[in-house]
């Protein structure tokens, strides 16, 4: 039976085929029936990949299944094959059950939608990039699920292509991500060149046995770092997962909350041998996450739209687990990527709800008092909340503990207080969500007013089943000081990540630690509180007392603006100075004037005249004399 | 093994040129189809030929026309494009106006000039073989006699293509002045022997680089392609954007590979061909991103991708210059077929609005050019992706790690523009009426093989890497 997990990607892409070969032709009822079936397909062989892993001793991880040879000419050797290990088992088993979750929620809220089946292919093509990527056993066929997944992304962003908006926020999300993946794609021609091969087992073994020395490992390890940093929207390359906001939510759950966004952290846990070599590099990623950690929480602060605070605050949640890869606590990072994936798929199941009952607003300022209009959506999305402010006996409170303790224990107390201060402002800027949208106040606009309506079961009882595991997941893995034998997610990772390493801290001191996460978190809760039930109006205030810093972070920071201006302008720009020179364009003058046959010649030799030919041939010559200049002088 | 087998390709293609020519004659312009249907059951016949050949190593003339694996390689290339091309053409010219009985008959001597080219040691009749080629494209570049920038085009390209053969000569004089042959082998050998190089065959080599550079479209040699690319009529715009640059490569395979494997310090050539790779992948880039015409999106994309392939040059891999040629040649046939596909009669679809919605009108054609659209920019898994993968990684074995940091970023910039394409067919409105004739079924087979080329060379490239790696060893 262990032999079967490689068909676990299989599945769905199997599906994606006939959907696109015969969908338009199919019934939509057969066309979800096919859709979900084949996520749960793959959930399930992954459940039982999963419990047949458990009786594979250590000394045979990773179980291999080698395809076919995809090419192999001379030393350059890639394999189609794929791997089960406990980290690929347990992300195909997140991915596919939180994927089954929100392909059955998409049955409810596309049901008007004309491209139903368009999405429905669309989704499960992603799943099979997506599951591409954690079964890979070799960098280069995790770099084609990497654009794979990318692909998906862009084209379920701008699924509504009819919005202006949408169609760009597709495309700046594939560009963005373009910039990621060349850094990405240097790293692997490295690993290729030093390593002479991609496989994982390879490159831990000639870690191991020192073939790299440290410097080449930093390089290695900081390319492929900035493909995460495009994936995983941190810093400086998070500029598209707001804007990314525009695609159907249930997309922004899946793909840009659960999934793919994640699989940057996938990627740094997955090398953790190449990091911990580095040192440096692991560094870096504490830090880049630390900051983005904190930066996208601020940016959270002041969104009006509720699908971007939820954004803001996968951008800093994600900043959490690159913090926990950095700091050495690996399986406390893929356990916050683990919790994170029930609990934000939620949130935004859970707000796709709000806007189905309100006819598509998205804006807070016009919501308000809903509770009693929503009451299951109203629980869960509390339950979602409460899980990612940390308050204990959530599954975000044991995640987000491990990785700030693991900071601490490690020594990084600069990234252990950026943490703390995050999840402040984590708390506070959940509770404001929950506060201006569910309590105080109705502002609703009439209209809407007249539709309002719980969303049907087929959206609900995703909600319950995910708010369950936003509470109960986080028990799987209970902090060292109930019991070192409790942490059972880390212990099943314990074989894959031993780069990984614990620095072992007094008990009181961990008491101590939790305490102080505890109580931030209710600080924050407590201050949203009195801001937005209690007293409103010092909101209002505080925005006239610093209109400065409001702006700022209204408005992002300006950093699409400094983009702009710094990157993209100037790219343009020289595109058109270089146009200006190498294209003479006298030939579409032609095409915009009259095409007109009669004193055709005449024209021909007013261009001569114009010295089109000669402006070219000049050109030409120019080239000939630097070239056989440089001949002669060297 | 010295036999007059050798001539056979040549002699197949160049009889059914004459042929043709003389068919002409007696068939009705609307029989012009048959002349089609004979080129390409020659070429078929010709291709076959060349696959008995393979392992035989025929020469005749002294060895100056050699049929080694590399050769047979090269022509087979040059014939499947040359297929493509007749069957791409069959609908367009008589929808455009281009029915002339030359048409096949010049597009077949093309291509014989093309395989002397690949065939010969001897530079001299290489010279003559790329003389043949370029003056059967000077004249199908200025079909279109009704249209002036097809004729503007064909005018353009005849002068500017004697400015450069000019330089070619000149180069070849110079290199015979100083090594007294003009074989191939032999100018090799006098480089590497020659202590104290003298700087008239160095300037030689210079001006052959240029000659040949002004074919592949090499910046700044490259003026006169989005011109022609876009004066011509789009088959020939195809088979210009494959045909002279695979034989060009094939000739600097033959005269750089031995180079870089001997001692010669050709230290000033490889900075000039670094130079001009950077400035062609940078240029054809950027420039791309101005473009509205379709057409000339694909000329300036067909001068990045020579630049690619110097890097290919530069990294002294022949094994993944050939591959990525190979690609190429699937690539950007099936890109200009989807654009001759968008064709009525006496009207082209050519401006980037025109492709507005096209997707979803016409999805086979919107599927297949997204693909290959995909493949050019470099995306996993078609054939393009692992073509410049390849490349880039031996070219960072060799240590040219600023010149491949500088060609994965201007393959960024290229996929702005490719994208570009495809946004305007999935996700904007159909602005205008676009109307065109779908009953082509010729087309639609280049689409296929061509699309099942992409993908075949994308997920499972292995024999056709065997068969480049016999192919190019013998170098």
């Amino acid at each position: 039976m262990t032999e079967i997990f490689w068909l676990i990607p299989f599945v769905p892409a199997l599906s994606t085929l006939i959907l696109a070969l015969f969908g338009t032709k199919l019934p939509k009822k057969y066309v979800s029936y096919q859709a979900c079936l084949a996520v749960f397909g793959s959930f399930v062989i992954s459940v039982i990949s999963f419990l047949s892993l458990l009786q594979v001793s250590h000394e045979s991880y990773p179980l291999v299944k080698n395809l076919f040879s995809w090419i192999s000419s001379g030393s350059f050797n890639v394999n189609l094959s794929l791997q089960l290990d406990p980290l690929s088992a347990v992300m195909a088993m997140v991915v596919s059950g939180v994927g089954f979750i929100i392909h059955i929620y998409s049955v409810g809220y596309m049901a008007k939608d004309e491209g139903y089946t368009r999405y429905f292919t669309y989704l499960n093509l992603f799943m099979f990039a997506m599951l591409l990527l954690v079964m890979a056993s070799n960098v280069v066929l995790m770099f084609v699920g990497w654009e794979g997944v990318g692909l998906c992304s862009y084209l379920l962003i701008g699924f509504w292509f009819e919005k202006h908006s949408a169609a760009s926020a597709g495309k700046k999300a594939f560009i963005v991500n373009r910039i990621g993946d060349a850094g990405f794609l240097l790293g692997i021609m490295f690993i290729f060149i030093y390593i002479g091969s991609g496989e994982f087992t390879a490159i831990n073994a000639a870690i191991g046995g020192g073939a790299i020395t440290q410097g080449l490992a930093t390089l290695i390890a900081i390319l492929l770092f900035v493909g995460a940093t495009g994936k995983s929207a941190q810093i400086p390359l998070y500029i598209w997962l707001p804007d990314a906001m525009e695609g159907p939510t249930p997309v922004s759950a899946l793909i840009h909350a659960a999934t793919m966004v994640t699989a940057g952290v996938y990627m740094v846990a997955r090398m953790n041998l190449l990091y911990a070599l580095s040192g440096t590099a692991a560094q870096i990623v504490a830090i880049v996450g630390a900051v983005t950690a904190v930066y996208a929480a601020t940016m959270a602060l002041t969104q009006n739209d509720i699908k971007r605070v939820l954004a803001y605050s996968t951008i800093s949640q994600i900043g959490y687990m690159f913090i926990g890869c950095g700091v050495g606590a690996y399986a406390a990072g893929m356990f916050h990527l683990y919790t994170h994936a029930f609990f934000k798929s939620l949130l935004f199941l859970a707000a796709g709800s709000v806007m189905h009952a309100l006819s598509g607003e998205l804006n807070m300022k016009k919501m308000g008092g809903l509770r009693k209009y929503l009451p299951l959506t109203y629980p869960t999305f509390l339950i979602g909340a409460i899980a990612i402010a940390g308050i204990p006996f959530f599954s975000g409170f044991f995640s987000k503990d491990a990785i700030l303790t693991a900071a601490y224990a490690n020594g990084y107390y600069f990234v252990w207080g950026l943490g703390i201060l995050g999840a402040v402002l984590t708390a506070f800027y959940m509770f404001r969500l929950i506060f201006l949208t569910f309590h105080g106040q109705e502002r609703l606009d009439p209209k809407v007013k007249e539709h309002i309506h719980e969303s049907p079961p087929v959206m609900t009882i995703p909600l319950v089943i995910l708010a369950f595991f936003s509470i109960i997941a986080g028990f799987v893995g209970l902090p060292v000081v109930l019991g070192k034998k409790l942490n059972f997610f880390g212990h099943f990772l314990e074989p894959v990540l031993r780069g990984g390493h614990e620095t072992h801290i007094s008990h009181d001191l961990e008491w101590i630690l939790i305490g102080i996460s505890v109580g931030v978190a209710l600080l924050g809760i407590i201050i949203a509180w009195f801001f937005y039930i209690k007293a409103p109006r010092i909101p209002e205030r505080i925005r006239e007392r610093f209109p400065r810093i409001y702006k700022l972070l209204y408005n992002k920071y300006y950093i699409d603006e400094i983009y702009n201006a710094a990157f993209v302008n100037p790219t343009v720009r020289g595109s058109e100075k270089i146009y200006d020179h190498f294209d003479l364009k006298v030939i579409d003058g032609a095409v915009n004037g009259t095409a007109k046959v009669t004193g055709f010649s005449g024209k021909i030799l007013s261009y001569f005249q114009s010295g089109l030919i000669k402006d070219y041939a000049l050109i030409f010559l120019l080239g000939v004399i630097i070239f056989i200049g440089y001949l002669i002088i060297f | 093994m010295n036999s007059f087998f050798a001539l056979f390709p040549l002699l197949i293609i160049v009889f059914i040129a004459l042929a043709v020519l003389i068919l002409e004659v007696f068939l009705k312009r609307e029989n012009r189809d048959y002349l089609a249907y004979i080129s390409l059951v020659f070429l078929v016949i010709c291709a076959f030929v060349c696959i008995q050949f393979w392992n035989k190593a025929y020469y005749y003339f002294d060895g100056n026309l050699l049929l080694d694996q590399f050769a047979l390689f090269f022509t087979f290339i040059l014939l499947l494009s040359t297929g493509f091309v007749v069957l791409l053409s069959m609908k367009y010219i008589s929808l455009q106006d281009v029915n002339y009985g030359e048409f096949y008959a010049l597009l077949l001597l093309a291509v014989s000039g093309a395989i002397i080219m690949v065939s010969s040691p001897d530079l001299l009749v290489i010279i003559l073989g790329l003389e043949v080629l370029s003056i059967s494209s000077y004249a199908l570049t200025g079909l279109k006699r009704k249209d002036e920038l097809s004729s503007e085009a064909a005018i353009k390209y005849f002068l500017l293509g004697s400015f450069a053969t000019a330089f070619l000569l000149f180069g070849l004089a110079l290199l015979y002045g100083a090594s007294h042959s003009t074989g191939i082998p032999t100018i090799i050998r006098y480089f590497n022997t020659e202590a104290d190089l003298s700087l008239m065959a160095l300037i030689g080599l210079g001006l052959i680089v240029i000659g040949f550079g002004f074919k592949i479209a090499l910046v700044p040699f490259h003026m006169w392609t989005p011109d022609v690319y876009q004066g011509a009529p789009t088959p020939i715009t195809a088979f210009f954007s494959v045909v002279p640059k695979a034989a060009c490569f094939a000739i600097f395979l033959r005269i750089f590979y031995p180079f870089w494997k001997t001692a010669f310090d050709s230290q000033a050539i490889f900075w000039l061909l670094w130079g001009i790779s950077v400035l062609t992948m940078v240029v054809g880039n950027l420039v791309a991103l101005r473009q509205t015409n379709v057409k000339r999106i694909l000329a300036y994309s067909s001068i990045a991708h020579a630049g690619y392939l110097l890097v290919a040059l530069l990294a002294q891999d022949n094994s993944s210059l050939v591959f990525y040629l190979t690609v190429y040649l699937f690539m950007n046939m099936g890109a200009f077929a989807a654009v001759i596909a968008l064709s009525k009669k006496d009207k082209e679809y050519l401006e980037l609005e025109d492709y507005s919605g096209i997707g979803f009108k016409y999805p086979w054609i919107g599927v297949t050019l997204s693909i290959f659209l995909l493949s050019l920019a470099g995306f996993p898994p078609t054939g393009g992706f692992l073509a410049k993968f390849y490349v880039f990684s031996s070219a960072v074995r060799q240590g040219l790690v600023p010149l491949v940091i500088i060609g994965v970023l201007a393959s960024l910039i290229s996929v702005y523009y490719y994208l570009r394409i495809i946004v305007h067919m999935y996700m904007r409105e159909p602005s205008r009426e676009v109307d065109i004739v779908v009953e082509n079924p010729a087309l639609f087979l280049v689409l296929f093989l061509c699309l099942y080329g992409v993908l075949q060379l994308g997920l499972y490239p292995r024999n056709i890497l065997v068969l480049i790696n016999q192919a190019v060893s013998l170098l």
